[in-house]
C-alpha cells in the first residue's frame, strides 16, 4: 500500500487532492473558429479543477 | 454587449505611421528589438471588438493568479509574407497556470505594450470558466493561409 509522500495529489480549489479520489473528464468542443479541449476534476458533483486548452484555428485576413 | 474577433482598425493605420514593431531587423528603429505584445483576456460581457483602439481594464477577466494587463506574447519570428500576404503569429502558446476565473470570458487582445498599450487584434472563443486549472490558446501554423495575424 503506497504511503502518504507517494500518493498523486493534484492542485484544486481546496488544495491538494488525491488525483484518485477525483474523476476526470475531457470535453471537446469544435465550434468553428477553434477547438477546445476542456479538462475537469470533480470530487462527488463539485468541480474543484478545470483547465481549458483553446486552439485557435485561422482566422480571416484583413483584405486589401 | 459582446466581443467580436477582429483585427482593430486604429491598428491598419498605426502600421503605415510605424507605431508598431513585430521585427529585430527593423532599420528605422534605433534598437533592434521587436514591440512587447501582450494578451489579456476579457469577460464574455465586455465589449472588445475591431474599434478597440487600446488595452482597458475595463471588462479584464480576474481572479487567483491572473495578472492584470495579461501576459507577455513569446515574439521570436518577424513577419514575413507569401505571395501577396504578410502575415505573422506568436512563436509559443499564450498560457496562464494554475488560475482560476469564475466569470465566464470569452476573448483575448492583442495589444502593445511598448506602444501606449496600442490594440492589435480581438480573438474570440466559447465562453467558459477555468477552475485552479491551466488556460491555453494554441496558435495555428505561421503561413500565409493560417497565421494569427495575416494582412491580405
Amino acid at each position: 500500500m503506497p504511503d502518504e509522500a507517494s500518493t498523486p495529489l493534484i492542485w484544486t480549489i481546496r488544495g491538494n487532492l488525491p488525483v484518485a479520489d477525483l474523476l476526470y473528464e475531457t470535453h471537446w468542443v469544435d465550434d468553428g473558429a477553434q477547438l477546445r479541449l476542456i479538462e475537469t476534476y470533480r470530487d462527488g458533483h463539485e468541480i474543484v479543477r478545470q483547465s481549458v486548452h483553446v486552439y485557435i484555428k485561422p482566422p480571416a485576413p484583413a483584405q486589401s | 454587449m459582446a466581443n467580436t474577433q477582429a483585427i482593430c482598425t486604429s491598428f491598419k493605420a498605426e502600421l503605415m505611421g510605424g507605431f508598431h514593431n513585430f521585427s529585430d531587423a527593423n532599420p528605422a528603429r534605433s534598437a533592434a528589438t521587436r514591440d512587447t505584445v501582450m494578451a489579456a483576456l476579457y469577460l464574455a460581457s465586455a465589449t472588445i471588438d475591431a474599434t478597440t483602439t487600446a488595452y482597458s481594464a475595463t471588462g479584464e477577466v480576474s481572479g487567483t493568479n491572473y495578472t492584470a494587463g495579461g501576459t507577455a506574447v513569446t515574439m521570436a519570428v518577424n513577419p514575413a509574407t507569401s505571395g501577396t500576404t504578410a502575415f505573422w503569429t506568436p512563436s509559443a502558446s499564450i498560457s496562464w497556470t494554475s488560475v482560476t476565473l469564475s466569470t465566464s470570458f470569452d476573448a483575448v487582445l492583442l495589444y502593445n505594450s511598448t506602444n501606449a498599450d496600442r490594440a492589435i487584434a480581438v480573438y474570440t472563443f466559447g465562453a467558459q470558466t477555468v477552475t485552479a486549472g491551466n488556460f491555453s490558446l494554441t496558435m495555428p501554423a505561421n503561413d500565409a493561409s493560417n497565421a494569427l495575424l495575416r494582412i491580405a
